[in-house]
């Protein structure tokens, strides 16, 4: 972990070991900062796990990752403003990210040619993205409101979400004695 | 000699209007053509620390 200057700080564990036939590990870590300028925060939080199981024929993992950000940028200055650079000049300017993922994979030997292996997946992701800017066509002898704004926002929003798209069994022929891997 | 850390320093500039040049908030009729310019992050200190042991 760390902290110090303009709110930044970040934490991070991470941890594994394993019992037997059962791997396992885990990591997660905080990253927030205000910002050196203001509008200017950012936070990250990802989080990852995964568990496993070994015998001599088989091997099953299970894993999940998480993401949990928002990201601000800071913009461009006219020139007439660089006496304080840490002002805006139109804010908001962020994107964010929300994923989630689940993995799991089985592999197993069927025989000493042979081998048996799926992976099955779901992974999430919503992104939001926004910019501020000024709007040129703003009339100030007329009244603000939704036709005559002072700014105009570009977002951008995307959706995506993630199956299997395979399921793989895969069977090693005789491949001239070499072994199945 | 100047700047000879490197903490004063401009990572893009682009040419575009500064809407609020007048003085008199914002107002796109009388905005002025101008640079724009990316100002680089301050310098900052910060402090961590880590551990590690054998849990189990």
């Amino acid at each position: 972990m760390f902290g110090g200057s303009f709110g930044r700080y970040a934490l991070e564990a991470e941890g594994g070991g394993s019992r037997g036939a059962v791997d396992y590990f885990a990591t997660a870590n905080r990253v927030s900062s205000n910002g050196w300028a203001r509008h200017n925060a950012s936070r990250v939080a990802q989080v990852f796990g995964k568990v496993g199981y070994t015998s001599p024929q088989t091997r099953l993992t299970f894993s999940v990752t998480g993401a949990h950000n928002r990201l601000s940028g800071a913009q461009t200055l006219p020139l007439g403003m660089l006496t304080d650079p840490t002002q805006s000049y139109t804010w908001p300017d962020y994107a964010t990210h929300h994923f989630a993922a689940f993995n799991a994979t089985a592999r197993h030997r069927l025989s000493g040619r042979a081998v048996l292996a799926g992976n099955l997946y779901f992974r999430r992701l919503l992104s939001h993205e926004l910019d501020s800017n000024t709007n040129d066509g703003f009339n100030i002898a007329l009244p603000v409101d939704g036709a005559n704004s002072p700014g105009v926002n570009a977002v951008a929003e995307s959706r995506a979400t993630w199956w299997p798209t395979s399921m793989p069994v895969t069977g090693c022929p005789d491949a001239g004695g070499h072994s199945c891997r | 000699m100047s700047n000879l850390f490197d903490v004063s320093y401009y990572n893009l500039g682009v040419l575009g209007k500064n809407d609020f040049a007048a003085g008199t908030g914002f107002d796109p009729t009388t905005g002025r053509p101008t640079q724009f310019r990316s100002v680089g992050a301050p310098m900052g200190v910060w402090v961590g620390v880590r551990y590690s042991s054998q849990l189990l």
